[in-house]
C-alpha cells in the first residue's frame, strides 16, 4: 500500500463525498470524462455518513428514507448502481393521536382493518386518496383552494379531524403553511410508492443512508473515476479568463482540471452563499425497545407534532437491529426538527417527554417505555441549498452537503442532474450500463468501456482557447499558474455546530 | 443445515494496484487474459457458478474497481463479505510486503464473526516471468503465521492454479456457511431490479 502520486490531468475534479457529488461523479465518469474525486475525510459521505460507536463521537450521522417511487430510487434502479446496495422497508408509519402512537391506514387495507377509524371515516379515507392519487384529473375538485393551505382543503373536504391529521401529518407530511397543491403532489407521491416493495411507501439502505454515496462512488470508480480519500485541494487554480484550470493538493500535486465542483466547506468562503436558511437540531439515541413495540422488527417513521410549535414537526425514524445499523435488540433512533435556536436538546425535549422514559429513572407509567442507553445532541446549520457568488472563478461550482430537515433524500437527483448537464448538456445522465460480463475484456482498448464521447463536452461553452487541452503542452499551465489568484480553498469555519 | 437453499458467496479481491487482481477474475471466470496493463476499468463484480461438495454454490467476485490504488475503498465494499483472496506479484516484494495491512484492512472494515478463522486465500501471482523475488518459502511463511491461509502460486497469464485458489475460496467459505445461517432470522433485504418494480397503477391508491 505505497503512496503513488494522482495523474496530473482531469475533465472534472469534485471535492467532497456527499451524496449529490458522487452521483454527479458517477454521470461523469459514466460518459467517459476523466474524474478525480477527493474528499478530506477516511471515510465517504460527508453529512450522509454511517459510523460505528467510537467514529460516531468525532462525527454525526445522518439518516434519510427512500420515497419507493422517488426519484432517487428510480435512479438507483436505472443507472444499475442498485446492485450495489440492500434496502429494508420502512414497515410502518406512526402517527400520534391523542397521546397515543397508532399506525396510519394508508393503504385500502389499512384503512379497513383499522381499529381507529369508523366506519364511516373509512368511507371518507378512502374517497379521499382515491381521488388524490389522480387529483390533476380532477382540477374542480380543490380549484377553489388552489390558493389557499392544504390544511383548508382538507376540512373542506368533510374529513374528520382525525382523518385531517392521517393525511397531514403522517401522509403528506406537511405542516400547516402547505398549499393545496403541494400537500397533494405529497399525498400522491405517497400513495404512488406503496406496493412497490410490500406494504410501504419507504425505503431505507441496508447499514444506513450512507451507502449510497459509496454506491454510487463504486460506479464512478469501475468507469475509471479516480478516488482519493484524505486529500483535498488547497489552491485552486485560473487561468486567464478567470475561469477555474485546476487544483493544487494537501500533498503539494498540481492537478490540471477543466471543472471543479466542490461541496460548499471545500470552498472559499466568499465563494459560496447559502440559500437555505436556519439549523436543523437533531439527536440519535440508541434505546432499549421500541417506542410500539410489536411481533416484528419494524423499522418505523414517525411525524412527530409538537405542541408548543406545530409548524415544526419532529422527523423520527427508529431503526431496529435488522437494518444492520445496530447490535441486537437495540433501536437506534433518529430524531431531526427545524430549528431556531442553539439548543437541541431543548428543542426536542418534548419527543422524549412523550415517547422515552426519562433519564432519572422514572414515573411507573413509564417503565415499558425505551430507555436511552446513549444520546448525542447536535445542531446543523441548512446547507441544503446553495449558490455561487460573483466572486468565484468560473467553471468553478459548488454541490450542496444535504444536510435539510426533510425525510427522503429525493432533493438529490435534480440537483445532481443540473451540475451534470451544466457541464455535458446533450449527455443522457446516468444511463444504464451494459453487464458486467460485457464490459471487462477489454483486450487492446478502452473504447468498449467509454460510450460516450468525451471530445462533446466543451461545445458551446465558452471560446475555445482557454479551454486547456489534453496532452504536451503542460508547459502553458505553468505559464498560468504564475497569474493564478490563490486561494485558500479550506473554509476555515465548520458548519457544525456542537 | 437449510442445505438445498441457494447460496451466494461474496469473494473480494484485494492486493496493491498491478498485481494482477483484474486478470485473476478474468481468467478464472472468462477464461481470457490481457497481457496489457492498465488501471482497472470496467471492472466491477464478475460471478461464477461452483460446486462444493455437490452443491451449486453461486460465486459473486468482486474487483476493487481502482479504488484499492490510493486508499480509497469505502467500508461498503467489504460489507458481507464471505472470502477473501489477498494477491501479491511474486515479482515485485513491496507487494507482498503490504500482505499485512491488506489483511488487517479488511478485517477491520468488514468485521467478521471470526476473525481468527475468517476465509482468506493468499495468491503470489505472474509465476510466467524470470525475475522473481519472493520464494515460496517466504510467502508460505506469512500464511502459516497467519493461521494457516492456503497459498497457490498463480499466473493468470498462463492459467496456472487459478481455478484451484478459488476453488479453495469457495470450499473454506462454505465451511463457514453455518454461522450465515444464523442471519436468516432477518427479513430478505429488498434488491432493486428492473422487473418486480414497475410502479403500480397509479389510479388505484389502495
Amino acid at each position: 500500500m505505497s503512496y503513488e502520486e494522482l495523474p496530473n490531468e482531469f475533465d472534472i475534479v469534485l471535492l467532497g463525498t456527499g451524496l449529490v457529488t458522487t452521483i454527479t461523479a458517477a454521470a461523469f465518469s459514466r460518459i467517459g470524462l476523466k474524474v478525480l474525486h477527493l474528499d478530506r475525510n477516511d471515510f465517504y459521505g460527508g453529512p450522509f455518513a454511517n459510523f460505528n460507536l467510537e467514529a460516531i463521537e468525532t462525527w454525526k450521522k445522518r439518516n434519510q428514507v427512500m420515497y419507493c417511487c422517488g426519484d432517487i430510487i428510480e435512479l438507483l434502479i436505472k443507472s444499475d448502481v442498485a446492485r450495489y446496495c440492500e434496502f429494508r422497508t420502512v414497515s410502518r408509519v406512526l402517527t400520534l393521536l391523542k397521546d397515543k402512537l397508532e399506525p396510519v391506514p394508508c393503504s385500502r387495507a389499512d384503512v379497513f382493518a383499522s381499529k381507529i377509524v369508523s366506519l364511516i371515516e373509512k368511507r371518507l379515507m378512502m374517497k379521499f386518496l382515491q381521488f388524490a392519487a389522480d387529483f390533476e384529473n380532477h382540477p374542480e375538485e380543490y380549484e377553489d383552494h388552489k390558493n389557499g393551505t392544504f390544511k383548508d382543503f382538507l376540512k373542506s373536504k368533510k374529513l374528520t379531524p382525525n382523518l385531517q391529521h392521517f393525511v397531514q401529518h403522517a401522509i403528506a407530511m406537511v405542516d400547516d403553511s402547505c398549499s393545496t397543491e403541494d400537500g397533494l403532489t405529497k399525498t400522491k407521491k405517497f400513495l404512488t410508492s406503496l406496493g412497490r416493495y410490500g406494504n410501504t411507501a419507504f425505503l431505507f439502505p441496508l447499514y444506513g443512508s450512507g451507502e449510497l454515496s459509496q454506491a454510487f462512488s463504486r460506479m464512478s470508480a469501475v468507469f475509471g473515476g479516480v478516488y482519493c480519500l484524505m486529500e483535498t485541494a488547497t489552491h485552486i487554480l485560473a487561468d486567464n479568463e478567470a475561469n477555474c484550470c485546476g487544483i493544487i493538493t494537501s500533498k503539494g500535486q498540481k492537478i490540471s482540471c477543466k471543472y471543479l465542483i466542490a461541496e460548499s466547506s471545500y470552498l472559499p468562503s466568499n465563494y459560496v452563499q447559502r440559500l437555505s436558511q436556519g439549523k436543523i437540531s437533531r439527536a440519535i439515541f440508541i434505546t432499549d425497545t421500541s417506542i410500539e413495540p410489536s411481533s416484528d422488527e419494524d423499522l418505523t417513521l414517525l411525524n412527530f407534532i409538537c405542541k408548543e410549535d406545530q409548524s415544526r414537526p419532529v422527523t423520527v425514524l427508529e431503526i431496529p437491529s435488522s437494518a444492520c445499523v445496530c447490535p441486537r435488540n437495540l433501536y437506534v433512533v433518529y430524531l431531526t426538527r427545524k430549528s431556531d435556536s442553539d439548543d437541541p436538546k431543548e428543542d426536542l425535549r418534548e419527543v422524549q417527554d412523550r415517547l422515552l422514559a426519562s433519564i432519572d429513572g422514572a414515573s411507573s407509567d413509564e417503565e415499558s417505555r425505551p430507555h436511552i442507553l446513549w444520546s448525542m445532541y447536535f445542531t446543523m446549520e441548512d446547507w441544503s441549498e446553495v449558490s455561487m457568488t460573483e466572486e468565484a472563478l468560473g467553471r468553478v461550482m459548488v454541490s450542496s452537503e444535504g444536510g435539510d430537515a426533510g425525510i427522503d433524500l429525493d432533493k438529490c437527483v435534480p440537483e445532481a442532474k443540473q451540475l451534470f448537464h451544466s457541464v455535458c448538456p446533450d449527455e443522457e445522465f446516468l444511463p444504464t450500463p451494459p453487464n458486467p460480463e460485457d464490459i471487462i475484456h477489454v483486450d487492446d482498448t478502452e473504447s468498449a468501456v467509454v460510450s460516450g464521447a468525451a471530445g462533446d463536452f466543451e461545445q458551446g461553452n465558452e471560446d475555445p482557447e482557454d479551454s486547456q487541452q489534453t496532452g504536451p503542452d503542460s508547459s502553458e499551465v505553468v505559464n498560468e499558474e504564475s497569474k493564478c489568484e490563490e486561494k485558500d480553498s479550506e473554509a476555515s469555519n465548520d458548519k457544525v455546530e456542537q | 443445515m437449510a442445505s438445498r437453499k441457494k447460496v451466494l458467496l461474496k469473494v473480494i479481491i484485494l492486493g496493491d494496484s498491478g498485481v494482477g487482481k483484474t486478470s485473476l477474475m478474468n481468467q478464472y471466470v472468462a477464461k481470457k487474459f490481457s497481457n496489457q496493463y492498465k488501471a482497472t476499468i470496467g471492472a466491477d463484480f464478475l460471478t461464477k457458478e461452483v460446486m462444493v461438495d455437490d452443491r451449486l454454490v453461486t460465486m459473486q467476485i468482486w474487483d476493487t474497481a481502482g479504488q484499492e490504488r490510493f486508499q480509497s475503498l469505502g467500508v461498503a465494499f467489504y460489507r458481507g463479505a464471505d472470502g477473501c483472496v489477498l494477491v501479491f506479484d511474486v515479482t515485485m516484494p513491496n507487494t507482498f510486503r503490504s500482505l499485512d495491512s491488506w489483511r488487517d484492512e479488511f478485517l477491520i472494515q468488514a468485521s467478521p464473526r471470526d476473525p481468527e478463522n475468517f476465509p482468506f486465500v493468499v495468491i503470489g501471482n505472474k509465476i510466467d516471468l524470470e525475475n522473481r523475488a519472493v520464494s515460496a518459502r517466504r510467502a508460505q511463511g506469512w500464511c502459516h503465521s497467519k493461521g494457516d491461509i492456503p497459498y497457490f502460486e498463480t499466473s493468470a497469464k498462463e492459467a496456472i492454479n487459478v481455478e484451484q485458489a478459488f476453488q479453495a475460496v469457495a470450499k473454506n467459505a462454505m465451511a463457514q456457511e453455518t454461522d450465515v445461517e444464523l442471519c436468516s432470522e432477518f427479513p430478505d433485504p429488498i434488491k432493486l431490479s428492473g422487473d418486480n418494480n414497475k410502479p403500480r397503477d397509479s389510479n388505484c391508491p389502495c
